[in-house]
């Protein structure tokens, strides 16, 4: 704890916001303006932390401290870092409209729980980002297995809850659709908090009976792709559907799936449930009669035993077309790499990424293929994306040096 | 919906459209995808609606008229797809020329009479010439073949086909009279110059009077025969046929060399909209082909205008054009290597606008290729 | 940054545009002044034709040409107002002060269909019913049914977040767009489909801003296999309410219906007639003319009865009424609309529900029992498919009708809300009872999501002269989006805000609109596009020439 007087002020000033116990000091240069990590516990507090925050001119990360925070160009300024941990109250489960509102410090694993008690899941992942809380999910937007029934992580959200840098709460309660102008929400959906903090959502959720994957293997990614996309294309409807490899690393878990050198490459489908849709029976017959059924089906956590750590990945994930898709498994021939990961197959394409530190021709292809269709370059957007920062966070509060 | 025509100099000409207009004025333009005039010049003047609303104002005295609003009035191709897929069926073609023909009287006259008069063609006139120096040339035969100004004009050659196949098919009683001279008036009437229309009218009634029946080659010509005609009072006693109702029945006895390739049929707006004649000229091209003609994705009673008709020839070449081209466009698309039409007019537009990338012919000619000879004289 | 002369907008223009690509004359004026705004239809009975008149049209044929005219009308702080079909029903492409209109119709190519992915890309200014045509030769659908596909454009549908008859099934124009791209005032050309990591979706941030943003100049979209088959049946239920239980577990089940429409009693009888039992009284005969008026003709309630063209099968008994007895019955009956309201809910009639599928035929066969047993389970009675193969060979028929009432002096307008299914029947009776006093009201419920449902109420009023009646116009919209905020519906599920429904937008995002006045400062710093639309407090441009009357238009 620094004993520069300018410090301890800020550090009583906060106190008369929040609780001395949710704030916790944190490591801070010789120079440095005082750096806290602050745990909102209502959302009044959170404005007063922003409004706080805006008048000291202070830092507001989302993020962990990072030890060059202390290093010039924030050295000088007090720093805050946000947790969200103690906001993460649920303030409607609405069973009739299938939402509910919370505050987005829940973890994901958390909410899970909160809602397999009540036999409601999200649309969201329920595996690869158990630990992150909603906030932060939503912020980076995150892709996961959302399939065509679930649409992208942006579509599970019918409202949210923002705080703008200068401490103004926004937000309503939303509908299932609107034509009032562009959708405002989108600006905090992916712009790792950029713009304003996300407080709460509200968010579609679903009957959570029987979600579970049945599992297929694949000799290619060709016979993989083929089947998916005839299985689409016959009126599949599934929840979900992905293609995946498993990491080299992860040999136990290969195992237990059941796959094998000749038929490496595995294929989840998630029929949607007993009435809509194919019948599990229909779904079965048309995957089974091109692949390799795996007993016995699996759930979502098959993720963890197949594929590494979500941190791991450095990869973009990128939108290919079925056309593209389709490119890139002829490319390949019978050669797949491993740490594929092919998600939200829908009537139009799928989501690719590939795990880092995987070696080999076939990797490097589709890296190759990542890259081709990523958009890396700053695009035009930049420019507005800045002015829109200028705007909304004239003296970049928020999550500066984000760029 | 029609609309009955009020006699020259009424006053109240526009009344008689008032129904019309109204429904036209405050309809959200649903007919609006239909019109190929709005749709190739993407103007909302150039829509039905904008037309009608341009009407009912002046019927209601809104605005007042000038040469500006008026010029706007000719914008319509008379092809009635509005007309057609309009729920109340409001006679868009009938009220625009009401509404010209109103704007004539008030000597608001944005194209001149003489663009739209076509003087009796005489004998020196090629094509005529040829038909008049044909066997097949009587003054007044009672079985006429009427091919219609434009056929003379555009498609001489369906003319002396459709005599030799008559020839070849051993139909004696087809000829050719000294009414073929006459055009029928239609861009008179179109145009809203109606007192020297009725003069024109006249004349071809008079000039067909005794035929028993007579086979009409110009859809344009037919229309006018057997529904304008009659809305002024002006009957012709003959039995009209169009070219293709001529050639199906005489088509059974014929021996056919059936010509192959992806061959489209290009249904004419008069024909197949405002005649109905839509099975017919398909039967026709049945039977002359290897394979069924391929149809075009506006087809049949949904046709679209490719620019030929409503005078736009003369008043908008640069949007007759651009819907000839579209409709083109549209042959290409669905791979065509030839298209044919029942209507000179729409063979004369659209080979204008297909040049060298598409074969278009009258069916007439197609017929001729096919048909050698009668059944009668192979065996 | 001078102001330029209409000489010198016109001359430059024409240099961009070619002067066969530009119109200053009247027709154009006047067909420009106003969309299908039912206020602008007022201002017509009024005799006035071309209220706001843009200075000049122009029709550029390609992007290249449309940002060089948004960068003129930029430096020169011309407003400018882009424009599709001018189907909208909001006024949001009317040329409140006046400026450039840019109608983007010549930009309607097709660019490229992919029959494999499944995606079309295709220009701003293509006519709705024309990108389907394109598609269906190819053996495809984009599975988008406004009821004004005939007379909207691809762009306009962005513009406004628009939705199809089919939305339950295929989403709506948002939910089907992949990118776009979009002509922005400073000359550039932005593609939504350039997301870089780490920001947002701009699609969604340009869906929607009616032209106050950009031009949108194309798209590309999603599209589906034309369907191998396709079912349609209506059910009848005693309540609306258990309409609505059935209609939300057939969505909840996660069935995806294309169609799943619930009319309440009094638009079940509009649409399509009554029971044969029932008598009339001479006391719904204002009733009867009405329907006569409103009603879609797709027959009678008979199940095996042929589907009656116009105007249903109370035609023969209106036969004896003269005309001008007719036209004072429904005259009388809109001017005091609360007895014909009362008697609407009155009348016994149960509602009717249309539910449809597409698809592979047996997935749809498997739907519809699975949707039957549902619906059944809530009181829903089979009503045969007769009446739901009728519904949907008339589905755009409803258009048609209403210039047959501005022809008597009345107006007729539509508000299509949404909530989530735990208020919408509060937003039904709230908004119900909130216009019923003042216009003749019904509605439908359709467009059903599983979370919620858009309501479309359909209202219709009358005064004797233009002028009230605008004022009552008004007032009853005033009224209308109290009571949906007041309930905790959305003002719009589809039809967009232009100027109609502005004045709620306060209310609506609250706060929110933060990111909307960033996003102009950002794009549109001059604040040419589409001035005065949309959102009440947008930069006020100086230049054009309806500026004060602009104002009086926004309702405090």
């Amino acid at each position: 704890m620094s004993s520069r007087p300018h410090a301890v002020g800020y550090l009583d000033e906060l106190r008369q916001i929040v609780p001395t116990e949710q704030i916790e000091p944190q490591l801070d240069g010789d120079e440095g303006g005082g750096s806290w990590a602050v745990e909102p516990a209502t959302q009044v507090e959170l404005v007063e932390v922003l409004r706080w925050a805006n008048q000291r001119h202070a830092a507001v990360f989302t993020r962990h401290p990072r030890r060059s925070d202390a290093q010039p160009p924030f050295s000088r300024r007090p720093r805050i870092y946000l947790r969200g941990r103690r906001m993460k109250r649920v303030k409607d489960l609405d069973v009739v409209s299938g939402t509910i509102t919370v505050q987005s410090g829940i973890t994901m694993a958390e909410l899970d729980e909160l809602l397999g008690e009540r036999s409601f899941t999200t649309g969201f992942p329920t595996r690869p980002w158990r630990q992150e809380s909603l906030g932060a999910v939503l912020a980076a937007a995150l892709d996961a297995h959302w399939g065509p029934r679930y649409g992208a992580m942006e579509s599970e959200v019918v409202s949210l809850g923002v705080v703008f840098p200068d401490g103004t709460a926004a937000g309503g309660r939303g509908a299932p659709r609107r034509a009032v102008g562009p959708d405002f929400d989108r600006l905090f959906l992916g712009s790792r908090g950029r713009f304003g903090i996300i407080y709460e959502a509200t968010l579609r959720i679903y009957p959570s009976a029987g979600r579970v994957a049945l599992s297929y293997a694949a000799p290619d990614l060709a016979t993989a792709l083929a089947t998916v996309h005839a299985g689409l294309l016959a009126g599949l409807d599934p929840r979900a559907v992905e293609i995946v490899t498993p990491a080299p690393d992860r040999e136990w878990g290969k195992k237990r799936v059941g796959l094998t050198a000749q038929n490496p490459v595995l294929v989840l489908v998630e029929p949607w449930g007993p009435i809509a849709g194919r019948p599990v029976s229909w779904v079965d017959d048309h995957f089974a009669e091109k692949l390799v059924k795996l007993e016995p089906p699996v759930g979502w956590n098959v993720h963890e035993g197949l594929l590494p750590a979500p941190r791991a990945w450095t990869a973009p994930v990128v939108a290919l077309s079925w056309r593209e898709l389709e490119a890139l498994a002829a490319e390949l021939g019978g050669d797949v790499p491993a740490g594929l990961w092919l998600v939200r197959c829908s009537e139009h394409g799928g989501w690719l990424s590939v795990a880092a530190g995987i070696e080999g021709q076939a990797a490097d292809t589709v890296r190759a293929a990542l890259v081709a269709h990523s958009v890396q370059k700053p695009t035009m957007w930049k420019r507005i994306q800045d002015q829109l920062k200028a705007e909304l966070d004239p003296k970049d509060i928020l999550n500066p040096g984000l760029g | 919906m029609a609309t009955p025509p009020k006699p020259p100099g009424d006053e109240n000409r526009l009344e008689s459209v008032a129904k019309a207009t109204a429904t036209c004025a405050f309809c959200p333009s649903l007919c609006k995808h239909t019109c190929p005039v709005g749709t190739v010049t993407a103007r909302e003047s150039a829509t039905p609606w904008a037309m009608m609303s341009v009407v009912d104002h002046l019927r209601t005295g809104r605005a007042e008229l000038t040469d500006t609003l008026a010029r706007t009035l000719y914008l319509c191709n008379g092809c009635r797809a509005c007309t057609d897929f309009c729920v109340h069926h409001v006679d868009v073609e009938g009220a625009l020329v009401e509404a010209r023909a109103w704007a004539v009287e008030r000597g608001v006259r944005v194209f001149p009479e003489q663009r739209f008069v076509h003087p009796d063609l005489t004998e020196d006139q090629g094509a005529l010439r040829e038909v008049r120096a044909s066997e097949r040339y009587e003054v007044r035969p009672v079985f006429s073949l009427f091919p219609g100004r434009a056929t003379l004009e555009h498609t001489p050659q369906a003319v002396d086909e459709l005599l030799s196949l008559a020839d070849r098919l051993d139909v004696d009683a087809l000829s050719c009279g000294s009414a073929a001279q006459h055009d029928t008036g239609y861009d008179l009437w179109f145009a809203g110059h109606h007192d020297a229309f009725l003069r024109q009218a006249r004349s071809v009634v008079d000039a067909v009077s005794g035929a028993q029946d007579l086979v009409v080659m110009s859809p344009e010509a037919l229309y006018m025969m057997k529904v304008v005609y009659p809305r002024y009072g002006l009957r012709i006693g003959a039995e009209l046929l169009h070219t293709s109702e001529f050639l199906l029945p005489l088509l059974s006895g014929g021996v056919v060399e059936r010509i192959p390739g992806r061959i489209g049929y290009h249904d004419s707006c008069h024909l197949a909209r405002h005649l109905g004649i839509r099975d017919v000229p398909r039967q026709v091209l049945r039977r002359l082909l290897e394979e069924p003609p391929v149809e075009l994705p506006l087809k049949g009673a949904e046709t679209l205008c490719c620019g030929g008709t409503g005078c736009l020839t003369e008043t908008r070449p640069d949007v007759a054009a651009a819907m000839a081209e579209e409709v083109v466009r549209w042959a290409l698309e669905v791979g065509l290597e030839r298209l044919v039409s029942f209507s000179p007019e729409c063979v004369a537009s659209l080979r204008d606008a297909a040049g060298s990338r598409l074969r278009v012919d009258h069916a007439v000619t197609l017929a001729a290729e096919a048909i050698v000879s009668d059944g009668a004289s192979v065996v | 940054m001078a102001r330029v002369s209409q000489a010198e907008l016109v001359r430059v223009l024409t240099g961009i545009v070619g002067a066969d690509n530009l119109s200053t004359s009247r027709p154009d004026k006047v067909a420009y002044s106003a969309d299908f705004w039912p206020r602008a239809q007022i201002w017509k009975l009024a005799g006035e034709v071309e209220r706001y008149p843009p200075d000049c049209v122009v029709w550029p044929k390609d992007t290249a040409e449309i940002t060089q005219i948004l960068a003129y009308c930029h430096e020169h702080l011309i407003p400018v107002v882009p424009f599709g079909g001018g189907s909208g029903v909001c006024g949001g492409t009317v040329p409140i002060r006046g400026g450039v209109v840019i109608d983007v119709k010549r930009l309607r190519r097709v660019l490229a269909v992919d029959p494999v992915s499944l995606t079309v890309s295709a220009e701003a200014g293509i006519n709705g019913q024309h990108i389907e045509d394109h598609l269906n030769a190819a053996g495809l659908t984009l599975g988008h049914f406004p009821s004004s596909i005939m007379c909207s454009t691809l762009g306009g549908w962005l513009a406004a977040r628009s939705a199809g008859q089919f939305s339950s099934r295929y989403g709506k124009i948002e939910d089907m767009v992949l990118g776009l791209k979009v002509a922005t005032p400073d000359g550039a050309v932005l593609d939504t489909a350039e997301r870089a990591p780490g920001a947002p979706d701009w699609t969604q941030l340009i869906v929607g801003s009616e032209g106050t943003l950009g031009v949108i100049t194309e798209a590309v979209l999603k599209v589906q296999p034309l369907p191998e088959a396709r079912r349609l049946r209506a059910y009848r239920f005693r309540h609306l309410a258990d309409g609505l239980k059935g209609a939300r577990a057939v969505m909840q089940a996660g069935l995806r219906p294309i169609v799943l429409r619930l009319y309440d009693p009094f638009d079940s009888l509009m649409a399509f007639g009554k029971d044969p039992e029932q008598k009339t009284s001479p006391r719904t005969r204002p009733f009867d003319a009405i329907r006569s008026l409103l009603s879609s003709p797709s027959g009678g309630a008979h199940d095996d009865a042929p589907a009656k063209k116009v105007p249903g099968f109370l035609a023969k008994r209106l036969e004896p009424w003269s005309k001008k007895a007719k036209h004072a019955a429904i005259t009388t009956a809109l001017s005091a609309p609360t007895l014909l309201n009362r008697l609407a809910q009155a009348a016994p009639s149960p509602c009717l529900m249309i539910v449809g599928f597409e698809g592979p035929a047996e997935a749809i066969h498997a739907d519809a029992i699975a949707a039957d047993e549902l619906l059944t389970a809530c009181g829903g009675v089979d009503a045969g498919a007769r009446l739901g193969e009728s519904w949907l060979e008339h589905r755009y028929a409803v258009s048609f009708k209403q210039s047959r009432l501005y022809q008597l002096g009345a107006f007729v307008d539509t508000m299509e809300v949404a909530t989530t299914w735990d208020r919408l029947e509060t937003l039904y009776h709230g908004v119900r009872s909130a216009l019923s006093p003042h216009v003749f009201i019904m509605a439908h419920f359709s467009h059903a999501y599983r979370e919620g449902c858009s309501i479309y109420f359909t209202f219709a009023g009358y005064r004797k002269d233009a002028a009230r009646l605008e004022q009552h116009y008004e007032r009853v919209w005033q009224l209308a989006t109290d009571a949906v905020v007041a309930n905790g519906g959305t003002v719009s599920h589809h039809h967009g805000v232009g100027l109609s429904k502005m004045a709620a937008m306060p209310r609506e995002h609250g706060e929110m609109l933060r990111v909307w006045r960033a996003l102009k400062d950002a794009i549109d710093p001059h604040g040419v596009m589409n001035p005065g639309k949309l959102f009440p407090d947008t930069t006020e441009v100086a230049a054009g020439s309806a500026g004060g009357a602009a104002r009086s238009m926004v309702r405090s």
